[in-house]
């Protein structure tokens, strides 16, 4: 009972008394309930039991914790305060910079984390705001210092250091961009001649120094109008007297072409009506007013360039924008000239008004021209965008006095961003304007200058995505005329390949297909007459001979009585036997003949090549192959066709490529590789139905079927005499045959005395053994 | 032997029984092992158990993925939609900073309004429809701003900005 209320009164002090609500309230909410580290382990760490409870009064319960902070410097109280705020390091940094606890939070708050760099932002001479503003653009205090020691506070260094940030259009933290850097030193010159950071960023894009631009300045002209002047080609002093004369720069400019001796030919007024589809084809209605003069860019007349390969960037996205190249095609739909309907031409790229005899005349001309096109949408990840270069690589200076383009965009196509290039590079010398109807938006630009040489005008839409789509279709025809109709070759190929192959098997099923046999099976239980197994086997394989008809005939001689077989310890000697041998069929004949040559015996031994047995299998292949072909029709002429139409689908397969996209190597390599495919493609095509081609007459196909009929007698003759080793002997007869019908005859053996032809001290004659001699001599 | 001799069946009928346990265990532990090494793996990369199972129960089961959404601030059943509507970790970051849901943000990028765009114009209280209004014109949203309290529309301030240069 004592110990309870002991334990009660203690609760109720804890909970009373202010001390401990203190405590309580500086301990971290994680550390709440967990008791402080033992008095020894205060001790290991050199704190005595007082010391500890000022660190425990801090919230630092733990003894090594505590060292830590005392090991940064901090005692108990500064800790406790310091806690607050950031990790023991970060303090610690923070206080070796002789940062007080509220001023490394106000750094930390503006995004400072270091006591370091916080240190060297002051010692550059930034406030806490100004460092943080400068901080995040990744601004350095020892740059900072510069910019500042070159007199500009946070806000104007950043302005005059930093380009624009250069990067794509939808832009998220994770993506690249860029931006130009610049000196402080020269900033200092720029701004204090009283330009401002865009003039001064400009000035290096356009390649004016800073002396030029003093110059102009000092004689009354802001940055643009300098630039405005110059890119019209008049010095300070020429633009001093024309706007002393109330003339603006284009006035002043179009004056003095006007007056110049040689204008030269120009477009005195140019109107493109863009209507962009839904399908993502584009009906151009251009409007051209030309003053074509003696001599000039329109001698032969005037003409317009139908590019087969145009570059299109949206110019939002700076570099980080995708390059496409789009070959677009044209269709002229109608072309006026001088109020009434004109013929025209195309060639090399250029459509001509007129006929080549008749172009267009010199003079004043007003011509209308309506085509369609297409390929003009980059296909962004967040917006399409239409790419529309009027006028581009203008080295031949054409002067264009007036110039507006409209753009119609299908409805639910919202314009995103307006954009593009008129003027010299990187000159922006147009208005543009978008006005929203039921049918959908409509954007115009227009030129605010004359165009000549090296001046381009293009036309960027960017609009929302999905309204317009190109298919399928057109982009695998792009890729296609990107890949210089590649594609379209190998379509041509593939359908030549299965013209030839569905000719080739219309021929087969009309000229090439075996004569069928009586189709009635009969037991043949004698080969055909004249038949040795040579000509029964060439029969059976498509006038195959090898070593097992050599085998065979052998066998086959050696039975009629024509040869006999000698054996002593696997030496084979062939003995001839003296008998008119014209009684035999003519290919055993001469086989025999070939065989014997001029001598009587013949000795195989194996690993030894035999001149007359190699040379009585070649004459007996010769006769099988003859036999073959004289039994046979080869439908050549059949053959002949596909191998044209073949030729004609190669031809038409590398006519199609387009190699003006190849360099000569690649040309060399492309019909190198590609033609050497189709030659093979076709080639092996027309191998195979050249065999197929090939037709058995009707005579040959019944031996065939006497011979497959008589094979048939054998099989069911010869199975199941494996087990038996021993041949009967009213089989030995047709072993011969059996051979040459691929029976497996390898474990028979003819028993000694069994056979008239054979002696042999093996015990008797085996198959397997015979054959193998003849195997390694053929 | 004679065939009434019986055999006993229960050997055959145990192999049978352990077979099929063998059956379920085998690819059991193999499955139970490949995932203890894999949970072994993800943790060495500081996710905490429970973490681990969230993240696969929320279909990413890549540790790239989920260190790429970790480091945005993202657990997994705020990174999932994220990730199905096929936003970056990044972006969607500077959404939410911009205090801009899922929803919200789906409609901004729909009509090509980068975060830090989209937020400006929600910033300068620009609905969606007027925002892409007054783009279309070539306003940024603090450019607007000024003309719209002049109390001119997108057409009729691009008209003026033409004529007069800013508002």
């Amino acid at each position: 009972m004592p110990e309870k209320l002991f334990v009660i009164a203690f609760v109720l002090l804890m909970n009373i008394m202010p001390f401990c609500e203190t405590v309580r309230a500086e301990t971290d909410d994680y550390l709440k309930g967990v008791p402080p580290s033992d008095i020894s382990e205060w001790r290991y760490y050199g704190i005595d039991e007082e010391e500890s409870k000022k660190w425990i009064n801090e919230g630092i319960n733990f003894a090594g914790w505590a060292a830590q902070w005392r090991g940064e410097g901090f005692n108990a109280e500064s800790a406790g305060l310091w806690r607050k705020i950031a990790n023991l390091y970060t303090a610690g940094d923070f206080l070796k910079n002789g940062f007080s606890p509220d001023e490394a939070k106000e750094w930390m708050d503006n995004g400072i984390r270091s006591g370091l760099r916080a240190r060297e932002y002051l010692d550059a001479g930034l406030t806490v705001k100004e460092a943080g503003f400068v901080w995040k653009e990744s601004f350095y205090p020892e740059d900072a210092k510069k910019w500042k020691d070159a007199g500009f506070d946070a806000q104007a260094m950043l302005q005059w250091s930093h380009g624009v940030r250069e990067s794509e259009f939808f832009f998220t933290k994770g993506l690249p961009f860029g931006r130009d850097l610049y000196k402080p030193e020269i900033a200092k010159k720029w701004k204090d001649a009283g330009f401002v950071p865009n003039e001064m960023q400009r000035a290096g894009q356009f390649g004016i120094e800073l002396s030029e631009a003093i110059k102009w300045k000092e004689a009354g002209f802001s940055f643009d109008d300098a630039v405005r002047w110059k890119d019209s080609g008049f010095t300070i002093e020429e633009a001093v007297f024309n706007r002393g004369a109330g003339l603006r720069e284009v006035n002043a400019e179009l004056k003095r072409y006007d007056e110049s001796e040689n204008p030269g030919d120009e477009i005195s007024y140019l109107d493109i009506d863009l209507t962009l589809h839904k399908n993502g084809t584009l009906d151009v209605l251009e409007t051209i007013t030309i003053i074509d003069r003696p001599g000039g860019r329109y001698e032969n007349g005037y003409f317009k360039f139908l590019p087969n390969k145009v570059e299109m960037r949206s110019l939002r996205s700076f570099g980080f924008g995708r390059t496409t190249y789009s070959n677009p095609s044209f269709h002229v739909k109608s072309i006026e000239l001088d109020g009434a309907n004109a013929d025209y031409y195309v060639s090399d790229k250029l459509l001509h008004p007129g006929t080549k005899n008749n172009p267009v005349s010199e003079g004043t001309h007003y011509i209308k021209l309506s085509y369609t096109t297409d390929s003009c949408i980059l296909d962004e990840t967040h917006r399409d965008e239409l790419y529309f270069g009027i006028i581009e690589d203008n080295d031949q200076g054409l002067y264009i006095r007036n110039a507006m383009v409209t753009v119609r965009l299908p409805k639910g196509a919202d314009v995103i961003f307006t954009d593009g290039k008129a003027g010299l590079y990187q000159r922006k010398d147009f208005i543009s304007d978008v006005q929203e109807t039921e049918s959908g938006d409509i954007v115009r630009f227009v030129m605010t200058r004359p165009l000549r040489e090296h001046m381009d005008f293009a036309v960027n839409v960017a609009f929302i995505k999905g309204y317009v789509n190109e298919g399928r279709l057109h982009k695998l025809a792009q890729l296609n005329k990107r890949a210089g109709r590649i594609l379209s070759s190998l379509s041509v190929f593939i359908l030549g390949f299965v013209t030839v192959f569905a000719y080739f098997l219309i021929a087969w099923l009309k000229v090439g297909r075996d004569p069928k046999g009586r189709g009635i099976s009969v037991v043949e239980f004698a080969p055909p007459e004249d038949m040795d197994p040579v000509r029964m086997r060439a029969l059976s394989l498509n006038g195959r001979t090898d070593y097992i008809s050599v085998t065979a005939e052998l066998i086959y001689l050696a039975e009629r009585g024509f040869i006999k077989i000698l054996e002593q310890d696997g030496l084979y000697t062939v003995e001839k036997v003296s008998l008119d041998a014209n009684i035999l069929p003519p290919c055993a004949k001469s086989f025999y003949d070939a065989f014997f040559h001029e001598q009587n015996e013949v000795h195989l031994m194996r690993r030894e090549k035999n001149r007359d047995i190699i040379e009585a299998t070649q004459r007996a292949k010769v006769l099988m192959k003859e036999e073959l072909m004289k039994n046979s029709v080869s439908n050549l002429r059949y053959l002949v066709s596909g191998i044209i139409l073949s030729l004609l689908s190669i031809g038409a397969s590398l006519a199609i490529i387009d190699y003006g996209k190849f360099d000569n190597g690649e040309i060399a390599a492309l019909i190198g590789f590609y033609g050497g495919f189709l030659v093979v493609a076709f080639g092996i095509l027309g191998f195979i139905f050249m065999k197929l081609l090939r037709s058995p007459k009707e005579e040959y196909v019944r031996i065939c079927e006497q011979v497959e009929n008589y094979k048939s007698f054998l099989r069911r003759n010869f199975a199941g005499r494996e087990a038996a080793v021993f041949m009967p002997p009213f089989l030995h007869e047709s072993l011969s045959y059996a051979i040459a019908a691929g029976i497996d005859v390898h474990d028979l053996m003819i028993r000694n005395g069994e056979a008239k032809w054979y002696q042999g001290t093996s015990g008797g004659f085996g198959c397997s053994d015979f054959m193998g001699v003849i195997k390694k001599i053929v | 032997m004679s065939i009434t001799e019986k055999i006993n069946p229960w050997s055959a009928r145990l192999l049978f029984i352990l077979c099929l346990a063998l059956s379920f265990l085998i690819p059991f532990s193999a499955a139970v092992l490949v995932e203890k090494a894999l949970v072994k793996h993800w943790e060495r990369y500081g996710f905490s158990h429970e973490q681990i199972y969230s993240w696969w129960d929320n279909s990413i089961l890549s540790m790239d993925t989920a260190k790429a959404w970790r480091a945005e601030g993202f657990s997994a059943p705020e990174a999932k939609p994220w990730i199905m509507m096929n936003i970056s970790s990044g972006e969607a970051r500077e959404w939410k900073d911009a205090g801009v849901d899922l929803p919200v943000a789906m409609e901004w990028r729909r009509y090509a309004f980068a975060p830090v765009m989209g937020k400006e114009w929600i910033r300068f209280n620009f609905s969606l429809g007027d925002a892409i209004a007054w783009r279309k014109h070539g306003f940024e949203a603090e450019q607007a701003t000024s003309w719209r309290t002049r109390g001119l529309s997108p057409a009729g301030a691009a008209q003026a900005k033409q004529q007069e240069g800013t508002p």
